[in-house]
């Protein structure tokens, strides 16, 4: 008997794939899967978050505007009064339901703006209410934010962003603190199609209110004109909603039929304050 | 901004693990084949008994050991591939390479014992990856080949 030991082909062992190649392939199937679900989850948790009663959202949230120091903005004092009883009048042409209250607050900042959040609570700074040109103009920008406040836009954000970052959570597993960075950075603001809906119920609103839908579409060319000369930015309402050319367009229409000679815009009631 | 940068760090690493990962395992493929050739007298066998016949003057144990580590690049690429299961391809060369350099050891040090065969090789693999904490901070594994050398008797 005659023992030797043959050449043995070790490469079987070796794959002849570029591990690199394999490594990329698999990383954008499993990101694929991710999106999807993510994706599927965002729509859920938007979904769920709307089915949470109003009053159930403003017990958890009470007086207070989350996330956000209002401060009470300048010497004048009836301007909230003022701008409380405007929403509210709004808010009862948009047959906005009686669970749903609207709290509005006005606050000192340096950016023109105004947004809806959780409990019903909307914030006007007083940057943009020195811009207004008239009171439809003030009403386009409150009729819009209660239509947000009326479709649960807010709740429904934090639920997708909440669904968002469990979904980070999850897939990162060692990376914890990247998580919720990540989720916000993904929650970016309402849709436009949620905007362009907003638009219109505002538009609805004015007409009612005013019986004409004029002055909504001079909001945006004031705030475009407020741009910032050197760096381009535009004031927070503008960029976080989509501005374009199109929703112009659309106030523009809704209001063709307003004759400004016989329906004069409405003035601002309370004028801000110079030093506001 | 944070999250760039953490992202970032993990691309470097990646490509870290990668390119000296790769190179690592080439120059280590290289090696090997050539100790193999150069040790190819020296036979093995996981046969239990001795070659009918045959006269030694000694039989004696022989060992060789290795422990491998991972890459940063094997590591995130396996990781990725338990998720959807199939072949780690990855460290069926990390095992492979493992396995020939234990044999490899064992047979030179066989060569100093002047032996010609080593009969009953068992190998064995241990992972090394596990800390106490249960958390995988990284995959190495060591790699024991053992046997019976056989040391022929010269004066027959």
């Amino acid at each position: 008997m005659s023992y030797e030991n043959p050449d043995v082909p070790h490469e079987v062992n070796v794959s002849r794939d570029n591990a690199l190649v394999e490594f990329l392939r698999l990383l954008a199937g499993v990101a694929l899967v991710v999106l999807a679900i993510a994706a599927a989850l965002y729509l859920a948790g938007g979904w769920l978050a709307r089915q949470i009663p109003f009053a159930t959202e403003s017990s958890w949230v009470g007086d207070r505007v989350l996330g956000i120091d209002v401060a009470p903005a300048g010497t004048r004092d009836d301007v909230q009064p003022y701008l409380q009883t405007l929403s509210d009048d709004l808010a009862a042409a948009m047959q906005l339901p009686d669970s749903m209250t609207i709290r509005v607050h006005y606050t000192q900042a340096g950016t023109a703006n105004a947004f809806a959040t959780l409990g019903g609570h909307i914030v006007v700074t007083n940057e943009l209410y020195r811009l207004m040109p008239s009171e439809n103009a003030l009403a386009m920008v409150l009729a819009h934010e209660i239509a947000h406040v009326k479709a649960r836009d807010p709740i429904s954000a934090l639920g997708s962003g909440a669904s968002l970052a469990l979904v980070f959570a999850v897939v990162s597993g060692e990376a914890d603190g990247l998580a919720p960075r990540l989720a916000g950075l993904v929650q970016l603001g309402y849709s436009r199609s949620v905007e362009r809906d907003a638009d219109r119920e505002a538009v609805a609103a004015l007409r009612a209110h005013y019986g004409h839908a004029g002055g909504g579409a001079s909001l945006f060319e004031v705030l475009a004109a407020q741009q910032h000369p050197v760096t381009g930015a535009l004031p927070t309402f503008l960029s976080t909603h989509p501005a374009d050319a199109e929703r112009i367009d659309e106030l523009m229409r809704a209001a063709a039929d307003w004759d400004a000679v016989r329906q004069p815009l409405t003035p601002v009631r309370v004028p801000a304050a110079r030093g506001d | 901004m944070e999250g760039l940068i953490q992202i970032g760090i993990f691309v470097v690493l990646l490509a870290v693990g990668w390119f000296a990962g790769r190179a690592a395992e080439k120059r280590h493929f290289r090696e090997l084949a050539k100790l193999e050739a150069s040790l190819r007298d020296i036979l093995v066998f996981n046969e239990r008994r001795l070659p009918p016949g045959g006269r030694f003057s000694r039989t004696t144990l022989v060992v060789g050991s290795v422990v491998i580590a991972e890459d940063y690049f094997k590591r995130v690429a396996a990781g990725l591939r338990g998720l959807v299961g199939g072949r780690i391809t990855v460290y069926e060369s990390l095992l492979d390479r493992g396995r020939r350099e234990a044999i490899v050891r064992m047979k030179q040090e066989a060569r100093e014992l002047g032996a010609t065969m080593i009969m009953n090789v068992r190998l064995e693999t241990a992972s090394m990856s596990e800390d106490q904490s249960g958390r995988a901070p990284m995959f190495s594994a060591e790699f024991i080949a053992y046997g019976t050398a056989l040391v022929p008797d010269r004066r027959s």
